[in-house]
């Protein structure tokens, strides 16, 4: 099929859809395949990165939602509450889970040296991260990030989020400040 | 020795381990952890009166950082295999650790940016409730009745009775007063008192801690006598 008219025919169904679309729903109610869907999201959420509405896509989710630039008009126009800021706390293990996952409780523990189920309970309910059963423990759950920590933090593309290596690259045994003299 | 550091201002042992080092610009090294480990226990001291509960995280750190202390003091000390692994992947989870850290640090300046998106508007999702026309305000009020009385054989939990137990500083607060009043004492006058192995035991840990602190002296005149405690002639 030609891509821009599959592009035309996801856009119209994920915006009659008020909940995330899969691209398994895709697949079924289009005619096309996996690798050409795929195709099409990708282009799609760069075509929008501009425009009023921009195309979150999630592992094999996709969610219509305003541009965050657009935030501050958004928020008036809505006469809502931005949503409350994260605290230290959360923002170390939502670091963690963005840059580990998907990742386990005890892995994530054991990188913060402290008790985690607290936090992760705090931010499982604010929908900012989801668990799934492991495929090779059915008895370990793993945490990821969701469409929701997108929204919060304005992200509009997870591969806007730098590199792990290239962000800490600078961090090092010895502080390299203290070595000059 | 005091000690700058607030309490909750940390989000655990390796956030506090990073800022004692980082406070004496030190690198994240083994010698480095031996040399903050004094400043880690006095905080831990603190802890446990105030937040009991992060305390078992704390302890383990510290149990690390005391071995790594003892090997820095004593280098001929042996230690076996995995005590060493134990204690020596503490610089490399600090490393570890402290990149997530940086990683934090990005998600907080999105964050403070406060730029969100939301999703649309979807009616059909608003939760409305729909009661039963036949239920009365004196129904709901009977069903929550006999809910709560149901939870209450829930949260009936069995009770324990604690045994009490003689802490190291309660003995060290013994000790002190009785050596205050008596000048002079000696270990089978302390012990005649313990009800149980126990509390022999932490009455000679006490002991040990008083003349490291010396604040007593002791002496032995041959070996397996009883041992004579005198108050420091100092204080």
């Amino acid at each position: 099929m030609d891509i821009n008219k599959l592009k035309s025919q996801i856009l119209s169904i994920i915006f009659v859809s008020g909940k995330p679309v899969s691209l398994k729903e895709l697949m079924e109610t289009l005619d096309a395949d996996e690798e050409s869907l795929k195709k099409a999201v990708s282009e799609l959420v760069s075509d929008n990165q501009h425009s009023g509405i921009v195309i979150l896509a999630l592992r094999d989710k996709l969610q219509l939602v305003s541009n965050p630039e657009n935030s501050s008009q958004v928020k008036k126009f809505l006469s809502l509450e931005l949503r409350e800021k994260l605290t230290d706390a959360a923002l170390e293990t939502l670091a963690v889970v963005t840059y580990k996952q998907p990742v386990s409780k005890a892995e994530i523990e054991n990188i913060r040296g402290v008790n985690s189920q607290y936090i992760l309970r705090q931010l499982l309910i604010r929908g900012l991260i989801e668990k799934t059963e492991s495929p090779s423990d059915r008895r370990v759950q793993l945490y990821k990030t969701t469409l929701e920590f997108m929204q919060h933090l304005g992200i509009k593309d997870m591969s806007e989020l730098p590199d792990f290596e290239e962000l800490t690259k600078h961090i090092q045994l010895s502080n390299p400040e203290t070595n000059e003299n | 020795m005091s000690i700058k550091v607030k309490l909750d201002q940390f989000e655990g042992p390796l956030d506090l381990l990073l800022q004692l080092i980082e406070d004496q610009q030190l690198d994240i090294t083994a010698v480095s952890l031996a040399a903050v480990t004094e400043q880690f226990l006095i905080y831990i001291k603190g802890l446990e009166q105030k937040n009991p509960m992060l305390l078992g995280d704390f302890l383990l750190i510290a149990a690390k950082l005391l071995v790594i202390k003892s090997k820095a003091l004593l280098p001929q000390l042996v230690l076996d295999a995995e005590e060493e692994d134990a204690a020596f992947d503490l610089t490399q989870r600090l490393l570890t650790y402290k990149k997530f850290k940086e990683a934090a640090k990005l998600l907080k300046r999105l964050d403070l940016k406060r730029r969100q998106s939301w999703i649309r508007e979807s009616e059909s999702d608003r939760i409305t409730f729909l009661p039963d026309p036949s239920i009365t305000p004196q129904l709901l009020a009977q069903s929550l009745k006999k809910v709560a009385e149901e939870l209450k054989e829930i949260i009936k939990l069995p009770k324990q009775i604690m045994a009490e137990v003689m802490s190291i500083s309660e003995k060290i607060a013994h000790i002190q007063k009785l050596i205050s009043d008596k000048i002079q004492t000696s270990l089978s006058e302390l012990i005649k008192e313990s009800k149980n192995k126990t509390e022999v035991i932490v009455t000679f840990l006490a002991l040990l801690e008083l003349i490291k602190q010396r604040t007593l002296t002791v002496e032995q005149n041959e070996m397996f006598s009883d041992i004579i405690i005198k108050r420091t002639a100092a204080s």
